[in-house]
């Protein structure tokens, strides 16, 4: 396809993103187990390290850093590996903290690379809370205005994100880079890989 | 066979090395007991061998992680999602973990692996590249190595995963259902957060007015579900009603207790109601409201509700006599598949093995109509359904749900549903599209 001349970010977009999502979604409605998931996101991954340099190679510079993952206690972590993905494709640089994420982590991350986003997700209620108290301590830290929040998961409502004083809130994964665009007043254009 | 001293309380004794032995041998996996330390106390078969995997990978210089931090970080895993767990050791092969506990604490762990969930064959040039370390003249060795690894099919891995734990839980003591209820917790949070999807999904804004009212419509479903003996819809419905209860109050804890509380009351009415005797359910409500003060965290009363809606279920069944309920059910069951067809009271009572007389007594209780008033409700619900495709004659519409005459069919479907087949139809019509002749 690369050679055919199909848009990289085309390839990742309508091709291997929806095929994650579709299997991720499927393995939440209980019809994929973990095999099968596990066998979706090799697929991808092959797919990505085909993609990767190519899209490294087409990138002058990146447009914002954005630190990412799981809060404390929170082990699901296929909506976020698909944001970094997503968020790859289209040109940030990403700092992937994995799951079961401390804020004091966050913190330090935001801090030691001097990120301009903080991107959390949480599939649980009873670990949204942890996402208020990284939003406290980085307020406590005086690094809350150099650094914008985001939130994300299945039980997290645009009310708690509001409630919580995160900047922003993604309903899926797909909305994500859109989303820190406008959080960050970044050009709708800048970084996309157009087509040749 | 000697004894293995896990821990100072723990003996794994004969029992458990016939029992390794055979989860080895259905399974085909290898197996490892491990100590809470990390150190081996029983290997299977495949280990002693010269060819085997992971001999080769420590030949080698091992993997880019020590097989033994990989083993800790997959236990941990194991105990926070109440499960044995699958993961990868080392690239592309796989392992499966589960604790063996001793009162709650982790005195040791059983490992099966290595195992692949594809053919080697199926490997990508790349992925073997990165085992032998871009060293082609490894390459020879490593297919050997590689070949030993028994490949297992999705559903073989699922069976492999619950025995193995199935035998994690022999070894523990008193057993692992501590693991079980961080289980249960865990995926009702699963399940709630899903309905919180949906209920995004169905309502973007979730106003605190659009969210009071779906909850009083939920809160009439659970009532009517109770009372039908639906458990496990009931079940559904109050996933939905605590999706709609934390979207608002999460972290509230004690505006969320409250709302649970009004929630309790709710139940205990239903099964009033359904049929539970009013005494019994005080004594149980009281105990609840007991057991209620004592939670402490979001998790707990959610698995706690779950739990008072099964137990006032039970109250219902107990009340209902049980027999009676049971020959009722197969009777319904048989009048479903057969109303399509000439029933007599005679037929059914056959089906289920009691005279016509007792079945008819049975029926007048329980459902306070006759047989024959019940299987033309049956009748008329399904002819409703089929009046909904506009292209069926209601002729073949009166045959196909058992009346061989069609008159008697229109006096009967009027006597129920208040109108004629045809006024039904045309009704339905003006009401979906606003604007339909009547024909």
């Amino acid at each position: 396809m690369i050679k055919e001349g199909v848009d990289l970010f085309r390839i990742l977009n309508h091709g291997l993103i929806p095929g994650m999502l579709d299997a991720s979604e499927r393995f939440r409605r209980g019809e994929f187990f973990i095999p099968e998931l596990l066998m979706s996101s090799r697929a991808l991954q092959f797919g990505l390290n085909v993609l990767r340099p190519l899209i490294q190679e087409r990138k002058n510079h990146k447009i914002a850093k954005v630190i990412i993952g799981t809060v404390k206690f929170d082990l699901h972590d296929i909506g976020k590996n698909l944001v970094t993905i997503l968020l790859e494709g289209n040109g940030f640089e990403i700092i992937d903290l994995g799951v079961d994420v401390t804020p004091e982590k966050f913190v330090r991350a935001v801090e030691k690379h001097e990120a301009q986003m903080l991107a959390m997700s949480s599939l649980l209620t009873s670990t949204m809370s942890w996402m208020r108290f990284t939003i406290e301590q980085l307020q406590a830290s005086g690094l809350s205005k150099k650094v914008k929040t985001l939130v994300g998961g299945a039980p997290v409502t645009p009310i708690f994100a509001k409630n919580i004083g995160a900047d922003g809130y993604c309903r899926e994964a797909t909305s994500a880079p859109s989303t820190i665009r406008k959080l960050l007043g970044i050009d709708e254009d800048e970084g996309i890989l157009v087509k040749q | 066979m000697k004894e293995f001293l896990l821990s100072n309380r723990l003996k794994i004794g004969q029992e458990a090395f016939h029992q390794m032995e055979e989860f080895v041998h259905t399974t085909r996996l290898p197996l490892r007991l491990f100590d809470r330390k990390g150190n081996i106390c029983w290997i299977s078969n495949y280990f002693k061998g010269n060819l085997n995997f992971c001999k080769w990978i420590h030949a080698q210089g091992g993997s880019s992680k020590p097989c033994s931090k990989i083993h800790q970080e997959a236990l941990r895993e194991s105990l926070r999602w109440g499960e044995a767990i699958l993961s990868k050791c080392c690239y592309f092969v796989m392992q499966m973990v589960s604790p063996i506990l001793d009162k709650g604490q982790s005195i040791g762990y059983l490992i099966a692996s290595p195992f692949l969930l594809i053919h080697p064959s199926e490997l990508q040039p790349e992925e073997l590249l990165a085992l032998c370390q871009d060293n082609p003249t490894r390459d020879r060795y490593l297919k050997k190595a590689i070949h030993s690894i028994p490949v297992l099919q999705d559903e073989e891995v699922k069976e492999a995963a619950q025995y193995l734990f199935r035998i994690a839980d022999l070894f523990s003591n008193p057993n692992l259902s501590d693991l079980l209820k961080v289980r249960e917790a865990q995926i009702l949070q699963g399940k709630i957060a899903d309905q919180i999807r949906d209920l995004k999904d169905f309502d973007r804004e979730l106003t605190p007015h659009s969210l009071s009212k779906l909850f009083h419509d939920r809160e009439k479903e659970i009532v009517t579900k109770i009372r039908l003996g639906d458990r496990n819809g009931a079940k559904e419905i109050l996933y939905q009603l605590l999706a709609i209860i934390l979207v608002q109050y999460l972290e509230n804890f004690e505006i969320l207790k409250v709302s649970i509380l009004e929630l309790l009351i709710i139940l205990s009415r239903a099964a009033v109601e359904a049929g539970a005797k009013v005494e019994e359910m005080l004594g149980l409500r009281y105990g609840f409201i007991t057991e209620l003060s004592k939670i402490r965290d979001q998790e707990e009363l959610c698995l706690w509700i779950v739990k008072v809606l099964d137990k006032m279920t039970e109250q219902i069944y107990q009340t209902r006599n049980a027999k009676n309920y049971q020959r009722l059910k197969k009777a319904m069951d048989f009048i479903e598949m057969h109303c399509g067809e000439p029933l007599t009271v005679e037929q059914v009572a056959q089906a289920i093995y009691l005279s016509p007389s007792r079945l008819s007594h049975i029926i007048k209780d329980e459902l306070g109509m006759t047989l024959i008033d019940y299987l033309s409700k049956k009748r008329i619900d399904k002819a409703k359904a089929l009046l909904i495709n506009e292209d069926v004659p209601i002729a073949q519409i009166a045959q196909e749900v058992g009346f061989s005459d069609q008159s008697y069919f229109t006096k009967v479907f009027k006597k129920i549903a208040g109108c004629t087949p045809r006024a039904y139809r045309t009704n339905l019509f003006q009401t979906s599209n606003g604007n339909l002749s009547p024909d």
